[in-house]
C-alpha cells in the first residue's frame, strides 16, 4: 500500500487511529538494534574481525562508522514510529506501518492463537509493554506493537480473549473465567520453584548447543592460556611442571578435573539462566485458553487458545532423566516453527518434576493423561541398522587392518569398541520408538537416552505418507510419516497392514472432522 | 447419530459425515470399512514428461561435459585425462537420465472425493495423501521447457509450511489447470461449511 492510500485511509478512519507513545521510540530502537545484531550475527562478527585485522581502519574510523550506523538506525526508527498507527475495534486490530512502503494489516481477534506480552527491564520504568499477536501462517501476518501502555495491552488481551469466548468453535461457556485468569487469582496449574527451574536449566539441551558452538574456539584459547600458565609456573620455580610428565595419571586427573569443573560451571550458569528467564513461572488456564507469566529481567506473558493447540510434546532430556525432570511444549501452527530463532515463541512449561508430569500434562491436554503402553517398532529396524551401520563398517575396518597390516596394534579393539557403542545406541533408539493408538488420537514416543512423547488428535494432522524401502517390502513393513502443522513425525518399521490402517484412519478422521487445522 | 459406511456407499457416507456438524459424535466405523489408499488407481504422468526428463538432464550436464572436453586445449594434459573427464561426466549424465526416465514411470497421482494422493519412488516407494480439508492454497507453475512439452506442476500448500507440502510434477498443463480449479472449489466449499474459519484468511487484507 502506498503512502497516498495511507493518507486517504487515515482521513476515512478519522481520529480512531492511534499512535504509539513517544517513549516507545526507545523500545523500538533497542529492539530494532537487537534484531539487527541477532539476524546479522555472522556479518557483525566477520565485519568486526576484518576491521580489527586491517590497518586501514583505526579505532576512530570504526567509532565513526558505528556512530553513523546508530544515527541512521535512530532516524529510521523515528520515521517508523511517526508512521506507525494502530486501530482496535470490537473484532479486529489494524496496524499500518512501514519505513518506505506503508503496509496495512488487519487481523481478526478470533484468528489470533497466541497473545504474548514482553516487558524487558528498559520498558518497565516507561510503563510500556511489547505485544505480539501471533496468527497461524506467515510471519508477516504477525502483529507486533513495539510498546503500548500497560493498561492498553491488558485491554487488548482481554478483547482477544473475549473474541475467543464468543467464537463459534468454542464449546466452553463464556462465564467460566471472565477476564484474566491470573488476575482473578485462578489456581495455578503449575508453578515451579527455584529448584525446579534451576534443574530444568541444567537438563535443557541449550547448554550442550552453546558448548558445541563456542567449545572449539574456546578450547583453543584456553589451550594457549594453559601453555602460557605452564611456562610461567615453570619459570617461577614454584611447581616442577616437568614432574607431571613422570606422573601421567596425575596429569590425566588434572585434565579430567578441569573438564568436570568446566561442565559443572556450565551447568550452574545454564541453571541460573533458566531461573532468570522463567522466574516466577505461573501456568494458569480455563476451558478456553492457557496462560503463562514469567521472567525476572524480561517479564513475559503468553496465552494460547486451547482450540489452536494441535499437539503437545512432553520431553525428558538425557540429563533430565537423571534428575527426573520433564518439560512440555504446546505446538501451534507457525510458518517457521523449525527455525531456532522462533524457539522463543513456543508455549513452554519448564521444570516439571516426574511426580507431577501426569497432572500437568492432563491439564495442558484438557483430558486425563498418563504414560500409556507403547507398541514398539519391528526388531528388523534394529537388525538392519546393526548390519549396515555397525557390522559392515566394522568388517571393512578389520579387513583393511589385516590386509594392509598397518596402524597401531590396538586399532581393531578401538574399532570394536566404537562398533559396540554404536550398536548400543541403535538398541536404545529402537527400544524407545513406539506408538500408542488411542480412540481419537495417537501418541508417538522416541528418543535415545531421553524421551519425547508427542500427543495429538488424528484430526489435527495435515498429511499422511507411507514409505517402503525394498527391505521393508520384502518383510512386509512400512514407515508412516505424519505431518503436523509444526513438523513431521515418523514411525518407522511398522507392520505394513498396521501402517496402512493407521494412514486410512488418520485420513478418515481429518476428512470427517469439522475442526479446521488452524 | 450413526454413519454406516460400506465400500459402495463410502463416497456418500463420507460426504454426509463431512457436512454434518455432529460428525465427530458417535462415529462407529469398522476399520476394515474405511476407504483404503492402497486401492487407489493412480494416473500416470503425462507422456511428454519422459522427454522432459531427458532434455533437462542434457541441458544440465552437457555444458559440464563440454567444459571437460575444452580442458583438452591445455597442452600438457595427458590424453587419458582429457578423455576420462568429459567421458565420466557423460556416463554420469546417462545414468541420471536413465534413473529419471524409469522414475517417471513410477510416479502417479489420484484424486478422491476428499483428498489427493501422489506416489513416487523406484526403490523407496511412497504414497503421500493430502486431504482437501488441510489445503490452504494451490498453484500451478511451469518453466519454459515444461511449457514447450505441454507440462505443468501443481503445488499444494498447507498451514504452517513455507514450501509446498505436496508437488505433483509431470502433469499435462490442462490437467493441472483442471485440478487447480477443482481444489480451489473444494477449499471454497470447505470454508463455507466451517463458519469458525470462514473468511479468516484476511490477515493481509487491508480495509476488508
Amino acid at each position: 500500500m502506498t503512502e497516498s492510500t495511507d493518507t486517504a485511509g487515515a482521513e476515512r478512519a478519522g481520529a480512531d487511529w492511534e499512535r504509539l507513545p513517544t517513549a516507545a521510540v526507545i523500545a523500538m530502537y533497542i529492539s530494532g538494534a537487537q534484531k539487527a545484531v541477532r539476524e546479522n550475527l555472522f556479518l557483525f562478527i566477520g565485519g568486526g574481525t576484518g576491521a580489527l585485522w586491517t590497518d586501514a581502519l583505526g579505532l576512530r574510523e570504526l567509532a565513526l562508522i558505528a556512530l553513523g550506523l546508530l544515527l541512521i538506525g535512530l532516524l529510521g526508527t523515528l520515521i517508523y514510529h511517526r508512521r506507525f498507527r494502530f486501530l482496535i475495534d470490537e473484532e479486529a486490530i489494524r496496524v499500518r506501518k512501514g519505513l518506505f512502503e506503508i503496509k496495512e494489516l488487519k487481523v481478526r481477534f478470533e484468528r489470533v492463537q497466541n497473545v504474548a506480552f514482553s516487558q524487558p527491564l528498559y520498558l518497565k520504568p516507561l510503563g510500556l509493554t511489547r505485544v505480539n499477536l501471533e496468527t497461524p501462517g506467515a510471519s508477516q501476518t504477525e502483529v507486533e506493537l513495539p510498546g503500548v501502555r500497560n493498561d492498553e495491552a491488558l485491554a487488548l488481551r482481554d478483547r482477544v480473549a473475549g473474541a475467543h469466548r464468543q467464537g463459534p468453535a468454542t464449546d466452553a461457556p463464556a462465564a467460566a473465567g471472565e477476564g484474566d485468569p491470573s488476575a482473578t487469582g485462578a489456581p495455578a496449574i503449575f508453578a515451579p520453584g527455584f529448584g525446579d527451574l534451576f534443574r530444568y536449566g541444567m537438563t535443557s539441551s541449550q547448554l550442550w548447543i552453546i558448548l558445541g558452538v563456542v567449545g572449539g574456539p574456546l578450547a583453543e584459547r584456553v589451550g594457549d592460556r594453559v601453555e602460557d600458565s605452564v611456562e610461567w609456573l615453570e619459570a617461577s620455580g614454584l611447581v616442577g611442571v616437568g614432574d607431571l610428565s613422570s606422573a601421567p595419571w596425575l596429569a590425566a586427573g588434572l585434565v579430567l578435573g578441569l573438564v568436570v569443573l568446566f561442565i559443572a560451571l556450565g551447568l550452574v550458569v545454564s541453571g541460573l539462566i533458566a531461573w532468570v528467564r522463567f522466574h516466577g513461572y505461573r501456568l494458569t488456564g480455563d476451558d478456553d485458553r492457557l496462560q503463562a507469566v514469567y521472567g525476572l529481567l524480561d517479564k513475559r506473558e503468553k496465552s494460547l487458545k486451547r482450540a489452536k493447540l494441535h499437539s503437545l510434546e512432553v520431553v525428558q532430556t538425557a540429563f533430565g532423566r537423571l534428575l527426573r525432570r520433564w518439560h512440555a511444549v504446546g505446538h501451534q501452527a507457525a510458518l517457521d516453527a523449525m527455525n531456532p530463532m522462533n524457539q522463543d515463541k513456543r508455549f513452554l512449561v519448564p521444570g516439571i518434576p516426574g511426580g507431577r508430569l501426569e497432572r500437568v500434562t492432563s491439564e495442558l491436554a484438557g483430558r486425563a493423561w498418563s504414560p500409556p503402553a507403547f507398541q514398539g517398532i519391528h526388531p528388523r529396524f534394529r537388525r538392519i541398522l546393526w548390519q549396515r551401520v555397525v557390522l559392515l563398517p566394522l568388517l571393512v575396518a578389520l579387513t583393511a587392518h589385516s590386509v594392509l597390516d598397518s596402524g597401531p596394534w590396538w586399532s581393531p579393539f578401538a574399532a570394536l569398541a566404537v562398533a559396540g557403542f554404536a550398536a548400543l545406541l541403535i538398541h536404545f533408539r529402537w527400544k524407545r520408538w513406539g506408538v500408542h493408538i488411542g480412540d481419537n488420537g495417537l501418541q508417538i514416543r522416541e528418543g535415545l537416552v531421553g524421551t519425547t512423547i508427542i500427543l495429538f488428535e488424528d484430526a489435527r494432522c495435515q498429511q499422511v505418507k507411507v514409505t517402503r524401502s525394498p527391505y521393508q517390502r520384502r518383510h512386509g513393513l512400512a514407515t508412516l510419516v505424519i505431518r503436523l502443522p509444526h513438523g513431521e513425525k515418523t514411525v518407522p518399521y511398522l507392520p505394513e497392514p498396521l501402517a496402512a490402517e493407521l494412514a486410512n484412519r488418520l485420513l478418515y478422521r481429518i476428512e470427517t472432522s469439522t475442526a479446521h487445522a488452524l | 447419530m450413526t454413519v454406516r459406511i460400506d465400500r459402495d456407499q463410502q463416497g456418500h457416507a463420507m460426504d454426509d459425515a463431512l457436512h454434518d456438524a455432529d460428525a465427530f459424535d458417535n462415529l462407529q466405523v469398522p476399520l476394515a470399512a474405511l476407504p483404503d489408499y492402497r486401492e487407489l488407481a493412480f494416473e500416470p504422468v503425462a507422456d511428454g514428461f519422459r522427454g522432459y526428463t531427458v532434455i533437462t538432464t542434457l541441458i544440465y550436464w552437457l555444458p559440464i561435459a563440454a567444459a571437460g572436453a575444452i580442458l583438452n586445449v591445455i597442452p600438457d594434459l595427458p590424453l587419458l585425462a582429457g578423455l576420462l573427464i568429459p567421458g565420466g561426466v557423460l556416463l554420469l549424465a546417462l545414468l541420471i537420465g536413465v534413473y529419471r526416465w524409469v522414475d517417471a514411470g513410477h510416479r502417479g497421482w489420484a484424486v478422491r472425493a476428499h483428498d489427493i494422493a501422489a506416489k513416487e519412488g523406484i526403490y523407496w516407494r511412497s504414497v503421500t495423501t493430502l486431504p482437501f480439508a488441510r489445503i490452504q492454497h494451490v498453484e500451478t507453475s511451469s518453466g519454459p521447457i515444461e511449457r514447450w512439452r505441454g507440462l505443468a506442476r501443481l503445488k499444494l500448500f498447507t498451514a504452517g509450511g513455507m514450501t509446498a507440502d505436496l508437488t505433483l510434477i509431470g502433469l499435462r498443463a490442462e490437467a493441472a489447470d483442471t485440478l487447480r480449479e477443482h481444489l480451489a472449489e473444494q477449499i471454497r466449499l470447505r470454508d463455507a461449511l466451517a463458519p469458525d474459519t470462514a473468511g479468516t484468511g484476511d490477515a493481509d487484507d487491508p480495509d476488508a
